[in-house]
């Protein structure tokens, strides 16, 4: 998480999301799996970057891919 | 500098934040469910969670985890507006019930900022086990 400005109250902020980046990966117990990373922004009325998160989620493929 | 005072004053690598203790409240877990719209029965019904593997008591959402090192943070730094940016990783859950400790290390000390490395932990069944691992940013002066 990076604050570039406090986030306040009553202030709207807008949401925007991409995907950042996504890789696969093969592990010895999980198996196939991708790693995604999402970017996720809070802009405020002055149209800036107030805040910004990048969660980065773990979807086993097993099922999909042979491991 | 002793642990008690806040990260304006004079602080040196390897200060340790004051800790803080919170416990993992079922009913808290459902009021945040209800505020983030998480549908995940793992927060709200042990027999879920317990269906799934992850035994008889419901799951600590990890917003929750994170915000509790933040508040240890926001703490020590004087304010939500200090904490710069934290980077986390979920090592282990957190249950029902259970106590755990937030708690940090300071790593760097630059002419505005601090850098600490920073945890939560969980004390269970005698053992004490990091839920969380991270570090953080935070500035030595409010930007308010």
């Amino acid at each position: 998480m990076d604050f570039a400005r406090p986030l306040r109250v009553d202030v709207e902020y807008a949401v925007r999301a991409v995907v950042d980046s996504a890789t696969r990966k093969r592990g010895v117990r999980t198996g196939v799996f991708d790693l995604v990373t999402a970017l996720i922004e809070l802009i405020g009325p002055d149209g800036e970057v107030h805040a910004a998160v990048r969660p980065t989620y773990v979807f086993p493929r097993r099922a999909e891919v042979p491991a | 500098m002793s642990a008690a005072e806040p990260a304006d004053r004079v602080a040196a690598v390897g200060d340790e934040l004051p800790p803080f203790t919170a416990v993992a409240d079922p009913e808290h877990m459902k009021t945040i469910a209800a505020l983030l719209g998480d549908p995940n029965m793992i927060h709200l019904d042990p027999n879920v969670s317990a269906a799934l593997g992850f035994g008889e008591r419901v799951v600590n959402q990890g917003p929750i985890n994170l915000g509790w090192v933040h508040t240890m943070l926001v703490r020590w730094a004087g304010g939500a507006d200090r904490v710069r940016s934290s980077r986390f990783r979920f090592r282990d859950n957190v249950f029902g019930g259970e106590r755990v400790v937030a708690g940090g290390r300071v790593t760097a000390v630059g002419s505005g900022e601090i850098e600490c490395e920073v945890w939560l932990d969980v004390e269970r069944d005698g053992v004490v086990v990091r839920a969380v691992s991270g570090t953080a940013v935070v500035a030595r002066v409010g930007r308010a």
